[in-house]
């Protein structure tokens, strides 16, 4: 049988760009920068013996540390209740939209900073697609996560543009709104998104001119996008997105789910507090840590955090790179005591009276 | 931020497709207008010369992540050196849709040899370009099957006696067929050639379907006219010019009537003016032709007109087109090689 070779390639000149391009900045925003945090798979390192550590040269030493610092500056996450809530109801909602022609429900997360929104929106998104890469593994071009982040005194230009901008579609000054959205429509009709994810929704002002029209570009949008919708900002029921028309509308479509710092009361709390502190603690990669010595310090850990699962993730994360720069290689208080916090933490932390022992009573 | 960055959906472009085809079907996937892929892409709506563009191909390559061998592979725009830019018709038209049938975005319009008539694979007619009409090609050799075996044929005659004489050859057995089909109603070819009208094109006139008509025709008799032998000043001697008549009549596998010397009177005319000449050439490149954003060649007023007029003169009597000042004689643009060349992919 005749064997069908290809053409030779005409030879081509190797011409350098005309203008050389700055280094690529993908932001979460962008759906490169989305993709590598969804590829993204933290393989913790393998904790070498203590005779294979003494043999380790200066170099290699190095290396070895610098690479459980880079893990620990991004430990793995831990499975928080917002964050399955999030998952959970949103997939539902999902499913439900599927094959609604509109009227589609949406989830908005709700809470103070550091409570956990960005991260429980970014892993609805990340758990979504990973479930969508698996059904459809053919699919190169496929991208059925949109996430983009509302800009401060943002237009309705500016949000179809950050849409554009998650797509990388050319959105030049000549084009209106009306081409930015058409060419987003059609992006996300062919690369079948089924879920956008709106960050800092909290920018958007119902009661000005500009806020509103943001609320019917959003509403436009989610009427066009065959798409479910999950909002996350600060505290939206307090800054009025519920208020008045077209508020109440959305308060009819969208489920709240609120963020909030973990308590500390009773004994169920307690226990949800330290099981989130002892899967932290199970993540560490230290030679001389003492298993359970993060998880005895809950309290503590509660007491500088406020319950804010953002404090305690800044404060252990910190620790534990602390203790692989000083040799100590185990976190302990006296460790945790330096490392700083958010404002918010520590202003509640000097704030509330400290649990201690009592003072011993003057002998009469 | 980087300013190129890939687009979602990276459509490869077909071979031979221009370059504004390829755009314009990455801009409707996306839902853009070609203008502002153009303009992000930092190009205009002229013809696209990749040697005085030399960044375009790596841009290309940033938005859509196709290498540039490949791009250049597919788009004879962007090759280099540049593509022998008379070997091709100079109007984009229409592709096979079977065999594009894969790439999105719309139709794909391609530049095709001027021996390109029909897709054998596929049946589809891709005749002489017909500017005025963006019509799909049409499915005739399910209707006419011996376009096949002509296209073959025609194809067997090119890499026998190379483009320009094949150019040349069914050019002048074009015009030929014409003059026949117009001045001969007596003729058994006028009997032939009026059964496939009445089949091709019962009503109307699309000037690329009439070619088809006679097109098993004009291919036999190009390969008489094609032949070296032919093409010397001894021709138009008299025992030269009897054997080149038997040879047209038995490639038309008929004989002019008697008393009438039809085909006789028609070669007669070829061989006083072009056998021994220099080859006829295409009279304009596609470097030379403007075409829209999407690929479709511009049109002006005057040149619809005339084939409106064309098109009325056919309706009257069915006989042949008359082609009328601007539009150009069939087949589509040709005229005697100039003794001073031209650069082949400059535009004048």
């Amino acid at each position: 049988m005749a064997v069908l070779t290809r053409p030779a390639l005409p030879r081509q000149r190797t011409r350098e760009p005309a203008d050389d391009e700055p280094a690529a900045d993908n932001p979460l925003t962008t759906k490169e920068g989305w993709r590598r945090f969804v590829d993204k798979q933290p393989d913790p390192p393998t904790l070498l013996a203590e005779d294979a550590l003494a043999g380790l040269d200066s170099a290699s030493r190095v290396g070895y540390d610098e690479a459980r610092i880079d893990y620990h500056a991004d430990l793995p996450l831990v499975n928080t209740p917002v964050i399955r809530q999030v998952i959970t109801s949103s997939r539902l909602l999902i499913q439900l939209n599927r094959h609604q022609v509109s009227a589609r429900r949406g989830v908005i997360v709700s809470g103070a900073s550091g409570t956990g929104k960005t991260t429980a929106l970014s892993q609805l998104g990340r758990a979504h697609e990973l479930a969508a890469r698996r059904r459809h593994p053919d699919d190169q071009h496929r991208l059925p996560v949109v996430y983009i982040t509302v800009p401060p005194a943002a237009t309705p230009r500016m949000v179809a543009v950050e849409f554009a901008r998650f797509f990388g579609l050319p959105a030049p000054r000549s084009a209106n709104i009306t081409d930015v959205t058409n060419a987003v429509c059609a992006t996300a009709a062919h690369t079948h998104v089924d879920l956008v994810l709106v960050d800092e929704i909290h920018n958007i002002s119902l009661a000005t001119r500009a806020g509103a029209e943001v609320s019917d570009t959003l509403k436009y949008f989610a009427e066009r996008l065959p798409a479910t919708f999950v909002y996350a900002g600060l505290d939206v029921d307090e800054i009025g997105l519920f208020a008045g028309t077209r508020g109440r509308q959305i308060a009819g479509r969208f489920t709240l789910i609120p963020a909030r710092p973990f308590d500390y009361g009773t004994t169920e709390q307690r226990d949800t507090w330290r099981g989130l502190v002892s899967t932290m603690e199970d993540s560490l990669r230290l030679h001389h840590h003492r298993p359970g010595a993060l998880t005895g310090l809950d309290e503590y850990l509660y007491q500088r955090t406020s319950g804010m699962i953002g404090s305690l993730s800044q404060l252990v994360r910190g620790a534990a790179i602390m203790a692989i720069q000083d040799g100590t290689e185990q976190i302990t208080q006296e460790l945790l005591d330096p490392v700083p916090v958010d404002h918010a933490a520590q202003r509640a932390h000097t704030r509330r009276p400290r649990r201690g022992k009592p003072k011993a009573k003057a002998k009469a | 931020m980087n300013h190129w960055r890939q687009l979602p959906i990276p459509l490869a472009p077909a071979r031979q497709e221009t370059l504004a085809s390829w755009l314009h079907r990455l801009a409707t996937v996306h839902g853009l207008r070609s203008s502002h892929l153009r303009q992000h892409l930092r190009i205009g709506t002229r013809f696209i010369d990749s040697e005085l563009l030399p960044g375009l191909p790596h841009r290309l390559t940033a938005i859509t992540g196709h290498p540039v061998a490949r791009l250049a592979w597919a788009l004879p725009e962007l090759r280099i050196p540049a593509p022998h830019w008379p070997g091709l018709r100079h109007l984009a038209q229409r592709a096979c849709p079977r065999c594009t049938a894969r790439h999105q975005g719309g139709p794909v319009r391609r530049l095709f040899a001027h021996h390109e008539y029909l897709c054998t694979r596929h049946g589809y007619w891709t005749g002489p370009p017909d500017p005025v009409n963006d019509d799909p090609p049409p499915h005739l050799a399910g209707q006419l099957p011996e376009l096949v075996a002509a296209q073959h044929r025609l194809r067997r005659i090119t890499v026998r006696h190379g483009w320009a004489a094949t150019f040349d050859a069914t050019a002048a057995a074009t015009n030929i067929c014409i003059d026949l089909r117009f001045s001969a109603t007596h003729h058994p070819l006028w009997t032939r050639w009026q059964q496939r009208l009445d089949l091709l094109m019962p009503a109307g006139y699309r000037r690329s379907v009439f070619i088809a008509a006679i097109y098993p025709e004009v291919v036999a008799l190009a390969a008489v006219l094609a032949t070296p032998r032919w093409r010397t000043a001894a021709v138009d001697t008299p025992p030269a010019a009897g054997r080149l008549l038997q040879a047209a009549q038995h490639a038309l596998r008929c004989t002019d009537p008697a008393p009438h010397h039809d085909i006789s009177d028609a070669l007669r005319s070829w061989t006083a003016t072009r056998a021994a000449g220099p080859l006829l050439q295409p009279a304009s490149t596609y470097p030379q032709t403007m075409h829209h954003e999407d690929g479709t060649p511009q049109v002006t007023d005057l040149l619809r007109l005339a084939e409106q007029r064309t098109a009325h003169r056919f309706s009257r009597d069915r006989r042949a087109p008359r082609t009328y000042p601007p539009a150009a004689a069939m087949p589509y643009a040709h005229r005697p090689a100039k003794t001073t060349a031209t650069p082949a992919g400059r535009p004048h």
